[in-house]
C-alpha cells in the first residue's frame, strides 16, 4: 500500500489539489494552483512536503478561519489568472473589499499570516481610508478601541519611557511651556513679533539635527549647567517661547499657542546661550514651585480638555487652510508651463 | 465589545498608518495606550499638500515636521517622503527660505535610506533641487515637480531607481539631463513634462547618439517644449508621446522595436498626420494606438499649411498590416478632411484590427459617422464605434 502511495506522492507538483487545515481543525481540499499563490502555503509544500493528502494537511496559522480562508482563496482565484488587465484587477478588488470592518480586520490578519502581501496591502489601504479624516472618538467607536489614556497622557504624547534624549528634550520644552502658561497668567504682555524667537528655536533644532545627532548629551550638560542656570533666570521668557513653538504644532491647538506666542522676550544675540539651553536637563523640574504646580495643573487640564476635543478640528483646520491655497501651488513661475490634457 | 484591531500585530498597524498623511497618523497617538507610540514607527513622512500663507503657518509647519523627525528613533529607516509645498515668496521673508529647510529634510531622509521621494515646491521661481537626492543609492521612485538642477559636478548615481517622473524641471544644458539619465541604469519608467534647458546646445552630440535606457519599459515623453533624444527610450514597450511636427528634426524618430502600446498626443491630427504615419512606420509591432489632440493655442486647428491635403503614404506601415488590434481616436474634430482620411486609412489597412473607437467633438457633423461606417475595412472582425461627445 505504501509503495502505491509513494508513486502517487512523487509527482506531487502535478497534483491538482492540496489539503489545508484551518484554525478550527477542519480540513479541506483546495486547488493547488490557487493555494500556491500564498507564500506560506508554497513554503509548506516545498520545504516540508505537506499538503498532499488528508493525513498530512498543511496546518494554517491560527488566524486563518474557514471563512477567512474562503475569502483569501477567492482573492487568489481571481488574481492568479495571468491575462487580466490592471483595470480589471482594480475593479475586482474594489468590489471584493466591501465588507464590514471586523471582517476586514480578520482578513488582514489572515492575509498577513499567510504572507500574502498584495492582499495585506489592499486591506491595509482600505482600513487607512476608514481612519482617514475621522476624529479620535469616531475611530475608537469603529474599532472598539479602549479609551485608556489619561488626560495627561493625551496631553504629553511624547512621554519618555525609553529615556531617549530627544524625548527628554521635548518634555523639557513642554515643561517650560507649562511654566510659561503660569507666567502668562501673571504678566500682561504685548504680543511681539514671533520671528525673533522662532529663529532661535528652529536654529537650535537645526543644529540639533545636524550637529548633535548621536552626540552624548551628558558631556554638554555638565559643562554648561551653571552657565545655563544663571542665564535661565534672565532669559526665561525667550526660552519658554522656544518650547511653545515646538509644542505648538504637536498640540495643534492654535488658541493656546497664540497665547504663548505673545511674550515680552528680550531677544539676545547670545548664540551660546540658546545653543546650550537644550542641554540643561535637570534644572527645570527643580524650579517649578509645588505651590504653583496646582495652578499649572489646572491650566494643563483645561488645555487637555480643549485639546482632546479640538485636536481633530485643529488638524482639519491646518489641512483645510492648505486646501484653500491649493491654487497657489500652480502659480506660474518664470517659465509658465502648460498643464497636460489628460 | 473587544478591540477588533487587537489581533493585528503592531507592524500591520504601522503599515496601515503608512497610507495616511503624517498629520493624521501622529494624531492617532491619543487613541489608546496601544496607539500612543505606533506613529513613531511608521516609515513614511507624508506631509501632503502644505501651502503656507504667512509666517505663522510656516513656522508651525516646519516645527511640526522637526518634532516628528525628532520623535522617531533615528535608526529607523524612512521609506517614503512626500511633500507638496506651496508659498509666495513675499509671504515668507524669514527666518529660513523654505528650500533651506526642505533641503535639510531631504538630506535627513536620504541618510535614512529613503526609497520613494515625491517633491513639489510651488513658488514664483524654480528652486534648486537638493543634490543629496542625486546620489541616493536606495531611491527607487523619484517624482519631482518644479525644480532647477544646478550644474552637475559630481556624477548622478541612482543605482536603484526604477521610476522617474520629472515635471517642470530646468537643466543647464541637455547634456546635464542626459548625465542624469545615465546615472539611472535600471530605470524602467520615465516620464517627462516640460523639461527645459537654460541653453540650447548642439543637439547632435555624438556621445548621446547611441545612449539608450535599456531597461526602460514605459515612457511618457513631452517633446513639445524641448528636444528630447528619443533614441534613449527606443526600447520601451509602452510610450506616450507629446509631439508636434515642428519639434521634429532629422533622424528624430527612431525605430521602437518593442513598442506595443502608443499614446500619441499632438496639437492637431490635421497638422500632424504625416508625423503620425512616420511614427507608425517606426513601430513595427504596435498593437494599441491612441491618437489624441490637445488644443494648446486657440485657432491652431485653423492654421493653414501645406499638410492640408492628404496623400496616401508610399507604403503601408508594418504594424497596420500585421499587429494593430486597437485604435482609439479620442479627439476627432472633423474640421479638416485629413483627419477623416487618416481614420479611413487605418481602417482600410489594419488587417487584424479588432476595435476602432472614435470620439467626435463636433456634433455639427453627423455625416462623419456615416462616412466612417461606410468606408472599406480591412479586418473582418473590426468593431467600429463612433461616439459624439456632447
Amino acid at each position: 500500500m505504501s509503495e502505491i502511495d509513494m508513486s502517487v506522492i512523487k509527482p506531487e507538483m502535478m497534483k491538482p489539489y492540496i489539503w489545508l487545515q484551518t484554525s478550527d481543525g477542519s480540513i479541506q481540499q483546495v486547488e493547488q494552483e490557487i493555494a500556491m499563490f500564498c507564500p506560506f502555503i508554497c513554503q509548506e509544500i516545498i520545504q516540508k512536503g505537506t499538503g498532499s493528502s488528508k493525513n498530512c494537511a498543511i496546518c494554517l496559522p491560527e488566524k486563518v478561519s474557514p471563512a477567512m480562508l474562503s475569502l483569501v482563496l477567492d482573492y487568489c482565484r481571481f488574481h492568479q489568472v495571468a491575462g487580466r488587465s490592471n483595470k480589471e484587477r482594480k475593479s475586482h478588488d474594489e468590489k471584493f473589499i466591501r465588507m464590514d470592518t471586523k471582517r476586514l480586520c480578520d482578513l488582514t490578519s489572515a492575509a498577513d499570516s499567510l504572507q500574502l502581501r498584495p492582499l495585506v496591502d489592499l486591506t491595509s489601504r482600505t482600513l487607512a481610508r476608514i481612519i482617514e479624516g475621522k476624529s479620535p472618538e469616531e475611530i475608537r467607536e469603529i474599532f472598539h478601541l479602549p479609551d485608556d489614556l489619561t488626560e495627561e497622557e493625551k496631553l504629553e504624547p511624547l512621554k519618555n519611557t525609553t529615556d531617549d534624549p530627544r524625548i527628554r528634550l521635548l518634555n523639557r520644552l513642554y515643561a517650560k511651556k507649562r511654566k510659561e502658561l503660569k507666567e502668562r497668567g501673571r504678566l500682561k504682555n504685548v504680543e511681539l513679533e514671533e520671528e525673533h524667537v522662532d529663529e532661535r528655536s528652529v536654529d537650535d533644532l537645526l543644529s540639533f539635527i545636524n550637529g548633535n545627532d548621536g552626540d552624548s548629551k551628558g558631556s554638554k550638560t555638565s559643562k554648561n549647567k551653571k552657565k545655563n542656570r544663571r542665564k535661565k533666570e534672565q532669559k526665561k521668557n525667550s526660552t519658554l517661547t522656544e518650547a511653545s513653538e515646538v509644542k505648538k504644532e504637536l498640540s495643534g491647538h492654535s488658541a493656546v499657542s497664540d497665547k504663548i506666542a505673545g511674550t515680552s522676550n528680550i531677544y539676545t544675540e547670545d548664540d551660546t546661550f540658546s545653543h546650550k539651553e537644550f542641554d540643561d536637563d535637570e534644572d527645570v523640574d527643580d524650579e517649578i514651585d509645588p505651590a504653583l504646580q496646582a495652578k499649572i495643573d489646572r491650566e494643563v487640564e483645561d488645555f487637555a480638555r480643549r485639546l482632546n476635543s479640538d485636536w481633530p478640528e485643529r488638524m482639519q483646520e491646518f489641512l483645510s487652510s492648505g486646501q484653500e491655497r491649493k491654487s497657489m501651488l500652480f502659480a506660474t513661475n518664470g517659465n509658465g508651463f502648460l498643464r497636460r490634457n489628460t | 465589545m473587544a478591540d477588533i484591531l487587537s489581533t493585528l500585530p503592531d507592524a500591520i498597524l504601522c503599515h496601515i498608518l503608512s497610507f495616511l498623511e503624517t498629520k493624521q497618523s501622529v494624531a492617532t497617538t491619543i487613541l489608546s495606550k496601544r496607539w500612543k507610540y505606533l506613529w513613531r514607527s511608521v516609515p513614511v513622512l507624508d506631509l501632503g499638500r502644505s501651502a503656507v500663507t504667512d509666517q505663522n503657518t510656516y513656522i508651525r509647519f516646519i516645527d511640526f515636521v522637526y518634532s516628528v523627525l525628532l520623535s522617531r528613533d533615528p535608526a529607523l529607516p524612512i521609506q517614503k517622503f512626500k511633500l507638496i509645498f506651496g508659498y509666495h515668496i513675499h509671504q515668507i521673508v524669514r527666518p529660513y527660505y523654505p528650500m533651506d529647510t526642505i533641503t535639510k529634510w531631504v538630506d535627513f531622509v536620504v541618510q535614512r535610506r529613503v526609497e520613494y521621494i515625491d517633491l513639489h515646491v510651488g513658488t514664483e521661481y524654480l528652486p534648486k533641487l537638493p543634490i543629496s537626492i542625486l546620489t541616493c543609492s536606495t531611491l527607487v521612485v523619484l517624482e519631482l515637480v518644479c525644480f532647477s538642477v544646478v550644474e552637475l559636478f559630481s556624477p548622478v548615481s541612482l543605482p536603484s531607481l526604477k521610476t522617474l517622473h520629472l515635471d517642470n524641471i530646468m537643466f543647464p544644458e541637455l547634456r546635464d539631463f542626459m548625465l542624469f539619465l545615465v546615472g539611472c541604469p535600471i530605470l524602467e519608467d520615465l516620464s517627462t513634462f516640460d523639461v527645459a534647458f537654460d541653453s540650447e546646445e548642439s543637439l547632435t552630440c555624438d556621445e548621446w547618439k547611441s545612449f539608450c535606457l535599456t531597461n526602460l519599459t514605459t515612457a511618457d515623453i513631452d517633446c513639445y517644449c524641448n528636444h528630447f533624444p528619443l533614441k534613449a527610450v527606443h526600447n520601451v514597450s509602452s510610450l506616450r508621446l507629446q509631439i508636434d511636427q515642428e519639434n521634429c528634426r532629422n533622424d528624430f524618430i527612431h525605430t521602437f522595436h518593442n513598442l506595443t502600446k502608443l499614446d500619441f498626443v499632438c496639437s492637431s491630427l490635421h497638422y500632424n498626420w504625416k508625423l503620425v504615419i512616420e511614427v507608425l512606420k517606426n513601430c513595427p509591432k504596435l498593437q494599441k494606438l491612441h491618437l489624441n489632440e490637445v488644443e494648446l493655442e486657440e485657432g491652431l486647428w485653423t492654421r493653414n499649411n501645406d499638410n492640408e491635403n492628404w496623400v496616401d503614404p508610399d507604403f503601408v506601415p508594418q504594424c497596420l498590416s500585421l499587429h494593430l488590434r486597437t485604435c482609439y481616436i479620442s479627439s476627432f474634430f472633423g474640421l479638416h478632411g485629413t483627419e477623416l482620411m487618416l481614420a479611413k486609412y487605418i481602417l482600410k489597412n489594419a488587417k487584424v484590427l479588432q476595435t476602432m473607437n472614435i470620439d467626435i467633438w463636433n456634433s455639427g457633423q453627423p455625416e462623419i459617422k456615416q462616412q466612417l461606417s461606410s468606408s472599406p475595412v480591412a479586418s473582418a472582425t473590426c468593431k467600429l464605434t463612433v461616439y459624439y461627445v456632447p
